[in-house]
């Protein structure tokens, strides 16, 4: 037997992986060690979910450390590595010598805008009072589903990211579904118009299970009714059904989130 | 369990749901949330960094990579839809880059073994809580184990760090980690 196999056939012992997960998260594994189970963490899900498993029981150790205000100075430092706003300060330290002219230029566009009587298009004005999304769920594989869990050879599926957008008009929220952008491949998991696909709000106070109507497609924009809109509103998850009987498999879940709030402070 | 112990868990659940909201919008490369992130949690990581690595500049250059790594490596946390994981993935993600450090160039300076710690896992915790958590676990091993769990876990100390501070063959050392988690885990389970 190859020295690999040997080493694949150890990290299926349980008693060596929950011995792995616990030291993992405890920090005491060597840097030899902790290496390869990190690497072994990006294929083996069971695994994985084992050292989170731990990390979330011995993090309650943490509150017994006393928080100190970091210095001001990492965030700056860490905000330019990211490159954060970059662009924006950039572009006007850039046009620093030409302030006053470029100032001019801006009042001048601006006022053409403001005069313009032809740029008030119904339509591009209701797209524009479209803010920042209100309502926001990430929903991930429901494993327990049909869908086979991941394995070594089998990537599995992406997050289904979806976010509610409001509007004043009665009618025009929409509704905006695509896979994680982060997801490399995406191609590969559109849903086909065969698959009937169901989209269902789970009400936070009944917990009943209501269908907000058929998924057209991921990577899309759809309109929301106001009933539709409701549902969300007071949905405590979203879940995606194989099918649009409430008994269908469930290919998707994730909690709905209330995003207006924090937007706020 | 007390009124006061009642409330700090029901702060601290509410702390990490925010934490879970903040991280699902990093996620999704939204800089605004992780800034309001790292509002409401480096105080805590930086804490947390400071009992590994005593220079506070060290300390700082740890917090921002450990920020970067969370921005770039936000991915990799495994979600599960009805866990709040995020912030025990972060707290592991910052002790892991502060342990990373510590292995590359050494501790500069002495960390003193603290008993703060290990004061909050007595007989009262075990006794008041109603709930099998990690206190209430920690509280039920045997002192040995649960010393070193603990500190290893604060300090980040290594097995031969921990022997050499606590006077102990390093065998037996292993041993109490080993039997102490294993025990934790019975507990939890339970």
């Amino acid at each position: 037997m190859s020295k690999k196999l040997t080493l694949a056939g150890r990290y299926q012992n349980p008693v060596i992986r929950s011995h792995l997960a616990s030291q993992y998260a405890l920090g005491t594994l060597s840097s030899k060690v902790h290496q390869r189970v990190t690497q072994l963490m990006q294929i083996d899900d069971s695994l994985a979910r084992e050292i989170f498993q731990w990390q979330n029981q011995l993090e309650p150790i943490n509150q017994q450390i006393d928080e100190i205000k970091p210095p001001k100075k990492v965030w700056q430092k860490l905000s330019h590595e990211l490159a954060f706003n970059k662009a924006g300060s950039a572009w006007w330290q850039s046009l620093y010598v030409w302030q006053g002219a470029t100032a001019f230029s801006f009042f001048l566009i601006l006022g053409l805008l403001i005069w313009q009587p032809l740029i008030k298009d119904s339509v591009e004005s209701s797209i524009v009072q479209l803010q920042g999304p209100s309502y926001l769920a990430v929903l991930s594989p429901n494993l327990t589903s049909e869908l086979d869990k991941p394995t070594a050879s089998k990537k599995p599926l992406p997050e289904l990211i979806i976010s509610a957008y409001k509007s004043p008009q009665a009618g025009q929220s929409e509704l905006h579904i695509q896979w994680n952008k982060n997801t490399s491949d995406i191609e590969k998991f559109e849903f086909t118009e065969t698959q009937k696909i169901t989209l269902w709000a789970i009400d936070k106070n009944s917990g009943k299970q209501v269908a907000l109507g058929p998924l057209i497609s991921t990577n899309n924009k759809q309109k929301l009714s106001v009933a539709q809109w409701k549902l969300i509103k007071n949905s405590k998850e979203l879940w995606l059904t194989k099918g649009d009987q409430m008994d269908d498999p469930v290919l998707f879940k994730g909690e709905c989130l209330q995003l207006s709030n924090w937007q706020k402070t | 369990m007390s009124f006061d112990a009642t409330q700090n868990k029901a702060e601290h659940i509410v702390f990490k749901e925010k934490v879970e909201h903040l991280f699902s919008l990093t996620r999704l490369r939204d800089q605004t949330a992780f800034e309001t992130l790292y509002g409401i949690t480096s105080s805590k990581l930086y804490g947390l960094i400071l009992k590994m690595v005593a220079d506070k500049d060290t300390a700082a250059d740890i917090l921002q990579e450990s920020y970067s790594k969370i921005w770039h490596q936000a991915d990799s946390y495994f979600r599960h839809s009805d866990e709040n994981w995020a912030w025990a993935w972060i707290c592991q993600l910052t002790r892991h880059t502060a342990l990373d450090h510590i292995r590359r160039v050494g501790r500069r300076a002495e960390i003193q073994l603290e008993e703060i710690n290990l004061t909050k896992f007595n007989d009262e915790t075990q006794q008041l809580s109603e709930q099998r958590d990690l206190n209430y676990c920690l509280a039920k091993l045997n002192p040995e184990p649960r010393k070193v769990i603990v500190l290893a876990y604060v300090h980040g100390f290594s097995h031969s760090e921990l022997a050499g501070k606590l006077q102990t063959p390093i065998g037996t050392l292993k041993s109490w980690i080993r039997r102490g988690l294993k025990e934790l885990a019975l507990c939890l389970k339970s």
